[in-house]
């Protein structure tokens, strides 16, 4: 999936969604979908959030047989991708 | 220089939560009275110099003032505060409030999450005398407000 196609987003501030009324604190991931792109960007560009849709990213790959390789280096997801 | 936008109160909304969701209360509440939150500090006097030595120490709690229309019934707002100001040893209300509104891209200040407790309770009362709107007021102490941005 390319970055930015999913509205997936990690929480840098307290925020309060609209969606859904609950408060999110930094470090949670939350799905900012009903927020129009404008809107996401704005908020992102205030530093409430980054976007976490290169989130598998920073999962080493699986080895062949399925199990999680310890040894696969972690890729940083870009941040502000276009 | 250009002047600030300002912000009045005309916009404000005040939410409540007695267990674990938010419940908007801006159609009863008229006044969130602005919680000061001070700091400990200490003093000291050393005869060689003319100002004092300060410290610091830890935040203290802080007391939110928040007032209501009331209305007879058991759906209006004052009545999960009553309930939760009786239940044995307290129960919380949390307290949170936008002072330009409810909406995405607003600030929102809310009382902790975990320790919002009612510690006075102003019942509705009357004057034979008056056409005052009847009112009642309750006090959450806290141990802090967070700020908070609508997404």
């Amino acid at each position: 999936m390319k970055h930015n196609e999913a509205p997936i987003y990690r929480v840098l501030q307290p925020v309060v969604l609209s969606s859904d009324g609950q408060i999110y604190l930094p470090g949670a991931i939350v799905d900012l979908s009903h927020l129009t792109p404008d809107i996401r960007k704005r908020l992102v560009g205030r530093g409430l959030f980054e976007t976490a849709d290169g989130e598998p990213a920073n999962i080493p790959a699986k080895l062949a047989d399925g199990t999680p390789n310890p040894e696969a280096p972690a890729t940083v997801p870009c941040s502000n991708c276009p | 220089m250009a002047l600030p936008a300002g912000v009045s109160a005309c916009n404000m909304c005040v939410q409540l939560m007695t267990a674990t969701t938010w419940t908007d209360a801006s159609d009863n509440m008229t006044v969130v009275s602005p919680p000061a939150q001070t700091r400990a500090s200490g003093e000291a006097y050393v005869f060689g110099e003319d100002t004092a030595v300060i410290g610091v120490g830890k935040r203290a709690p802080m007391d939110v003032t928040v007032r209501g229309v009331w209305v007879a019934g058991t759906t209006d707002p004052f009545y999960n505060v009553y309930l939760a100001h009786t239940t044995p040893c307290g129960a919380m209300v949390a307290v949170r409030w936008g002072p330009d509104g409810c909406t995405t891209d607003k600030d929102v200040f809310y009382t902790s999450t975990t320790k919002s407790e009612v510690v006075s309770l102003t019942f509705p009362g009357g004057d034979a005398g008056s056409a005052d709107i009847i009112m009642y007021e309750f006090i959450v102490r806290t141990p802090d407000v967070t700020r908070a941005a609508w997404a």
